[in-house]
């Protein structure tokens, strides 16, 4: 959600298909962000690239991987190194090759936990500007489902705690420093949490300007979302039997697709839930 | 008011058998603080801990754990007088009988004292001049004064300490009185050390002079110095035997991060350098502004001063040192008998994506030796403390500077994990601390000294952790032992280590006893006619854990939790990590004391868990 870019990596030994690739693709935009291609020579280079590049080793989000590289079988070597070495289960890795004599589509899918097969005749300019803009989303969407269901299971382990329902959200609410663009606040009961790390005062004067403007009803219970001018943007639930009134305020620098904002609002819900539930240590 | 031990014991009485309620009062919780805290748990006592941040935190730990008994195993600041007055207070204090002032440890460095001390004093209102009622001795090193801090001083207070606790359960003591006319109290007044007083003066400074200076400033305040028109605090000096320069100093060479400068009679190695007086911010304030400071705490040497040594030569060291001479290495090698002992000894233990790369070189080249057994020894003061903190701080960007150096370290304790033509054994001297204390664990043998501190937990630095201890450790004490370990953030003593299998084997706290006792038992392993059905058990242990879960699936699923400390994208990321980071290399000083430290705030146990997050500043 906090993207700026998409980072992309692609790894062929021949320099012209990296060349030819990085050119079609520097204009592709999906959610109106663009790319950040990472190129790599080899499945080595790629390796190195991965243990030393904090972006590309934590959200990548397409790897297009030749396979003869090294060896026949370099690009589904670190297709394997990728999934099962990092555990990086949410990049979506398309395996292109030259020779599919080599690397036959039904053995690769088999084989490999790979979301897409192509020739290196068939990548057209089309088929890679489709490819990168469905294997965005599918990024995104898994990688949002995932990281809510997270929130939610720790929000659940809390237990009641009041400390660890806030320990729970702390890497929603705060602040870091490569992320100054797209600050974030929680807002439960009109008091700002993490307040200390950002300024409180300004989170509760845009909820209030953010409340004057229309909002988008996201169930007959009064929660809502509202989209306001520079990427603003919150979720709203409102108070009952079992929600404390929680806001959750943030600037994206693309506007998030329904789904996403359901997704956001269950975890919203969910800290409504467990911060009404929650008690303070004496 | 005069207190008699007598006293105590009825306060003592009121309380449950044998067992005292002991407040320390500490400046931070650092390693004295943490050995004093698991011995005296040890003993059975009732400890609360209250960091000294003002009079009125101290007045409220007092009045809410009503403590039998006040320890202050490292106080900068004074005890508000209705304390003491009220409450039998012992401060520890590093020197000998006598000794008084805010600068024992470096005037004994810098006066060249052959003996120094601890001694166990009641609190008064003048500073260190109340009654005293334990003494240590021991003799002094030729190594700085957080070395004499955490070796000697540390050990000769905690047994004056903990013979202070027995003379007062033993009622029949009556502490000394500070008096100069007796002979054996040699110790004196002396003033704080202000950096006039500590100033090399490289014209006429012999090296054993400058040693001496930075020695008895290192790790604090440091020696303010000038390089190229620049002020900067010195530390980690090394004396160099072989290398002379023209210009008394001038850099003559680098090495691995540190700068050698030409003496009068020689040269001299420094590994450190801290920039002078730059504006400290809060972190938020940092996050907010955007501003790009300069690096202002302790960094490699040639890290500080960057392109000024373009021109300096670099001088090369084998990566499996095993020459005798003086000079700047961190990473050596001895073979005695078939057993080898890799000596790898970080500023700090603390361990940069390089430095990891360099031991795990090292390392490979020791296990190609034809030797049977190799010994981990760690560094002089650390065993390790896991990545370089400060480096990643200083890196342009720290996210993928964590991500490099925690591979690194996952590297090399992997590749101990796996060592199949040897037997391997970490014996550790010094402390270690996060992935540092996971590490050791990576050998086949853990043998550590009695008085050793580990602190095998992340949760402090907002980390999950990786360095494959979710393999190693459950493997060792079982997963609730090692859930136990890691989510309350509290150091751990080696007798408790041993008793719930962390460690093998206990070695002796005296150093020589230690290092004989050590070569010893690797010795006799290299030697012993099980040797080969033992290294066939390891492999054997190795494989059948290995078809059960792979070690790649271990760090992967390590990895998966540290990608989110670093770099998550998708709520927003942890805060905590970057946060705990720059308040630990700013040295800033928590709000609050944490509570899981602070017992008197009366918590539930079984709920202690809450309390894990990072403290707030």
């Amino acid at each position: 959600m906090f993207f700026k870019e998409w980072p992309v990596l692609l790894v062929d030994d021949e320099p012209d298909v990296l060349a030819v690739s990085k050119l079609a693709m520097k204009n592709f935009a999906v959610y109106g962000l663009p790319l950040k291609i990472y190129t790599a020579a080899s499945k080595a280079d790629a390796i190195r690239l991965l243990n030393d590049n904090a972006e590309v080793a934590c959200s990548l989000a397409v790897a297009f991987l030749d396979v003869v590289m090294e060896n026949d079988k370099a690009g589904l070597e670190l297709c394997d190194y990728i999934r099962n070495d990092t555990g990086n289960k949410l990049t979506q890795i398309f395996i292109r090759t030259g020779q599919p004599g080599l690397a036959p589509e039904r053995e690769v899918v088999d084989k490999y936990d790979i979301n897409g097969y192509f020739t290196k005749v068939e990548a057209t300019e089309d088929k890679l500007y489709s490819l990168v803009k469905s294997a965005v989303r599918q990024y995104l969407s898994s990688g949002m489902a995932l990281a809510t269901v997270e929130l939610l299971n720790n929000l659940m382990a809390a237990g009641g705690a009041r400390q660890k329902v806030l320990y729970a959200v702390s890497s929603v609410g705060g602040l870091s420093a490569d992320q100054t663009d797209t600050p974030r606040w929680l807002i439960v009961e009109d008091q700002v949490l993490f307040s200390e790390e950002v300024d409180g005062q300004k989170g509760l004067s845009l909820r209030d300007k953010l409340r004057t403007l229309p909002t988008v009803p996201l169930n007959p219970f009064g929660d809502n979302y509202v989209r306001g001018e520079d990427g603003y943007q919150m979720i709203e639930v409102a108070k009952s039997a079992t929600k404390s009134a929680t806001s959750y305020l943030f600037k994206t620098c693309f506007t998030p697709p329904e789904h996403i904002v359901n997704l956001m609002h269950s975890f919203v819900t969910g800290l409504a839930i467990a911060w009404r539930q929650s008690k303070e240590d004496e | 008011m005069i207190f008699r031990s007598s006293q105590i014991i009825r306060d003592k009485e009121q309380g449950e058998n044998n067992k005292m309620r002991i407040l320390l009062i500490s400046s931070s919780y650092n390693g004295l603080c943490q050995r004093a805290h698991v011995e005296l748990d040890n003993l059975g006592h009732d400890i609360s801990i209250t960091l000294a941040l003002s009079a009125d935190d101290v007045r409220r730990a007092v009045a809410l754990f009503q403590p039998n008994l006040i320890l202050c195993p490292f106080l900068k600041e004074k005890i508000p007088e209705d304390v003491y007055k009220k409450h039998q207070c012992i401060i520890l204090h590093p020197g000998i009988k006598g000794d008084r002032g805010p600068s024992s440890l470096d005037w004994a460095i810098m006066n060249g004292e052959t003996e120094w001390g601890a001694t166990a004093l009641q609190a008064v209102e003048e500073m260190d001049a109340g009654d005293i009622w334990a003494t240590q001795n021991f003799p002094m090193r030729l190594a700085s004064k957080a070395s004499h801090y955490r070796r000697e001083v540390t050990q000769a207070a905690i047994k004056g300490m903990l013979e202070t606790v027995q003379r007062i359960e033993d009622r029949d003591f009556t502490p000394e009185p500070l008096d100069y006319s007796k002979p054996e109290v040699r110790g004196q007044l002396r003033p704080l050390v202000k950096q006039k007083g500590r100033a090399i003066n490289w014209s006429t400074d012999s090296v054993e002079t400058i040693v001496r200076k930075i020695n008895a400033g290192d790790s604090a305040p440091g020696v303010l110095d000038t390089i190229n028109g620049e002020d900067f605090y010195l530390y980690g000096v090394h004396e160099e035997s072989q290398m002379r320069g023209w210009k008394p100093g001038e850099i003559i060479a680098k090495r691995h991060g540190a700068i050698c400068r030409a003496a009068v009679d020689g040269a001299v190695w420094i590994s450190h350098l801290r920039r002078k007086n730059i504006d400290k911010l809060p972190f938020y304030k940092r996050v907010l502004s955007r501003k790009h400071s300069p690096l202002d705490f302790k960094l490699p040497a040639t890290m500080v001063l960057g392109e000024a040594l373009n021109e300096v030569p670099e001088s090369p060291i084998d990566p499996l040192y095993m020459g005798a001479e003086k000079t700047f290495k961190e990473i050596w090698y001895e073979e005695v008998n078939q057993v080898g002992y890799l000596h790898f000894d970080f500023h700090n233990g603390a361990m940069s994506t390089e430095q990891c790369q360099r031991l795990l070189e090292s390392y490979r080249l020791a296990v190609k030796r034809p030797t049977k057994v190799v010994v981990l020894m760690g560094g002089t003061d650390f065993w390790s403390n896991g990545v370089h903190l400060n480096f990643i701080e200083a890196a342009e960007s720290p996210a993928d500077e964590s991500w490099r150096n925690i591979n690194a370290i996952d590297d090399v304790v992997y590749e101990i994990t796996t060592t199949h033509s040897h037997l391997t054994v970490s014996g550790v001297w010094g402390g270690a601390g996060a992935g540092g204390a996971m590490m050791p664990l990576a050998a086949d043998y853990v043998w550590a000294r009695e008085g050793c501190i580990m602190n095998p937990h992340y949760k402090t630095m907002g980390l999950y952790g990786s360095e494959y201890w979710t393999y190693l450790l459950p493997r060792r004490v079982g997963p609730g032992r090692a859930l136990e370990l890691t989510e309350i953030p509290l150091p751990i003593g080696m007798k408790k280590a041993m008793a719930i299998g962390m460690i093998d084997e206990i070695l002796p706290d005296d150093y020589t006893e230690f290092q004989q006792q050590l070569r010893g038992k690797a010795e006799a392993l290299a030697n012993s006619p099980d040797y080969e059905t033992l290294l066939a058990q390891k492999r054997k242990r190795r494989a059948s854990d290995d078809a059960s879960k792979p070690l790649a699936a271990y760090r992967a699923a390590e990895l998966q939790h540290m990608r989110m400390n670093f770099y998550g994208k998708f709520y927003g990321g942890e805060i905590s990590y970057h946060e705990a980071r720059y308040n630990f290399v700013h040295k800033v000083r928590p709000k609050e004391t944490a509570a899981y430290l602070a017992k008197h705030l009366r918590l539930d146990i079984s709920r202690f868990a809450e309390l894990r997050q990072p403290l707030t500043y």
